[in-house]
């Protein structure tokens, strides 16, 4: 690219906005949700050895929660536009955690953590799992706190 | 003698590329890409240009310095070339390589390998930081040896334009003689790929021969198909995010580091690497698939002899 040349300019920018036209216009990826066994057999194949036994998925299925028997391991699985992701999650990850109720039953439950690529997930359920999931999780972030 | 950028050149191509595998996916219902994931891409890609006219008078001069000692005078010759496209081809290989062994240069490559998607769009995922990490060192031996700067500029060019068609799934096996020879879709789809059976394998640029001289050769098994992009994906879509991302994750290693020891690990050691063994490198990944059930890697039955 010769920055004097505006043709050489003109010719990628152009080029990248035909493309992401063409991308819009033909519908590109097909929205997915997260359920309990997308996000189980995900966080399986991510975490060599992790085998969940309980599983909260967002009512959107944007999120999703897995704990492994005892809660000696949680992860976090979350959508990346049309993809997945997910991350275990270890006392130092646990910033902070708050829950509170809504409407219909609802609660939500707010992890933020300290990854610079996606700190915070959000996740809406019924409020009596909500309330669960947050004692379990503030048992992971406060052992001591909560021995003591 | 002044040579034309193949790069320049092959811009419109990649674009038209793009649109027929943009097309093609639409019409066999795949869902092979993603709006934002592309719009990353692209800045990526562009961002690339900005950045690599930025640094490109030092890696240029850089090459014309060390050729004032080269060890010979190989000019511009069919067998010159010939011998600039194996000797250019071999050091792409050790720059990929330590690419993904070192987390320093890691850091700036990463970026290329965060799409979740494979397509021609993930091809322009292209470092920002590439210039700043001093990846290029790797070529300045073939000025010492006395290919002309130009030249070797010119060939790193080809290579990077013949890397772009192989990142799509749209092509699946090409004839055997090829697939021996050259880097195909196949082998470059095993380089993306996450599954540890496919962990830090294939770094050919061009010729495949490499991957199976030095080792780190592994065949694409249609049993197990690939998942793209990191063994631990990002969680957005913002370029800068996608190109600093790495180099911020160091910065903050190091400012908690308890020793010079774990600093330097955590600069120069394999990316996953940490002092108290927290985190886990690929070969760590690898072992602990194995010892889970994988079958296969270490034991040699998808990695050629070294």
């Amino acid at each position: 690219m010769n920055p004097n040349d505006p043709l050489s300019l003109a010719v990628p920018v152009i080029g990248i906005a035909l493309t992401l036209v063409t991308i819009w216009a033909t519908g590109g990826a097909r929205p997915r949700r997260l359920d309990q066994s997308l996000a189980a057999r995900r966080a399986a194949q991510d975490i060599i050895g992790f085998h969940p036994i309980d599983i909260l998925v967002d009512r959107d299925g944007r999120c999703a929660l897995l704990a492994s028997s005892g809660d000696t391991v949680f992860v976090v699985a979350f959508m990346v536009g049309h993809r997945i992701a997910t991350r275990k999650l270890a006392q130092s990850d646990l910033r902070r955690i708050a829950h509170d109720d809504l409407a219909d039953g609802a609660g939500r439950l707010t992890i933020e953590t300290p990854d610079f690529t996606h700190a915070r997930f959000d996740l809406i359920a019924p409020a009596q799992a909500i309330s669960n999931w947050a004692g379990r999780l503030e048992r992971l972030r406060t052992p001591e706190a909560i021995a003591a | 003698m002044k040579l034309f950028d193949p790069v320049a050149y092959a811009i419109p191509g990649f674009v038209i590329l793009m649109l027929v595998e943009i097309l093609y996916a639409r019409w066999r219902g795949r869902d092979d890409y993603e709006l934002r994931d592309s719009a990353c891409s692209l800045a990526m890609g562009f961002g690339n240009l900005g950045a690599g006219l930025a640094t490109a008078g030092i890696v240029y001069w850089s090459s014309v310095w060390v050729y004032q000692y080269r060890w010979f005078t190989l000019g511009y010759t069919w067998w010159s070339y010939l011998l600039l496209f194996l000797a250019e081809d071999l050091c792409y290989y050790w720059f990929h390589r330590l690419s993904h062994e070192h987390r320093f240069w890691w850091a700036a490559h990463v970026n290329h390998h965060s799409s979740q998607h494979y397509n021609l769009s993930t091809a322009l995922r292209q470092t920002w930081t590439g210039g700043i990490s001093l990846t290029w060192i790797m070529w300045l031996p073939l000025s010492l040896i006395g290919f002309p700067p130009p030249l070797i500029a010119f060939q790193k060019g080809i290579s990077l334009v013949y890397q772009f068609w192989i990142h799509t799934e749209a092509i699946r096996r090409l004839p055997v003689w090829i697939e021996a020879i050259w880097n195909t879709p196949s082998h470059h789809r095993v380089h993306h790929a996450t599954n540890p059976r496919y962990l830090d394998a294939n770094y050919a640029g061009i010729l495949i021969i490499w991957d199976k001289m030095f080792g780190s050769f592994v065949p694409e098994d249609d049993a197990e198909p690939c998942r793209y992009g990191l063994v631990r994906n990002l969680g957005s879509f913002n370029p800068l995010k996608v190109a600093f991302h790495e180099w911020w994750a160091i910065v903050k290693d190091v400012r908690q580091a308890s020793s010079l020891r774990a600093a330097l690990g955590y600069i120069f050691g394999p990316p996953g690497w940490s002092p108290d063994g927290s985190r886990q490198t690929s070969a760590q990944i690898r072992a602990a698939w194995v010892a889970a059930g994988g079958t296969t890697a270490e034991s040699g039955e998808n990695r050629s002899p070294s």
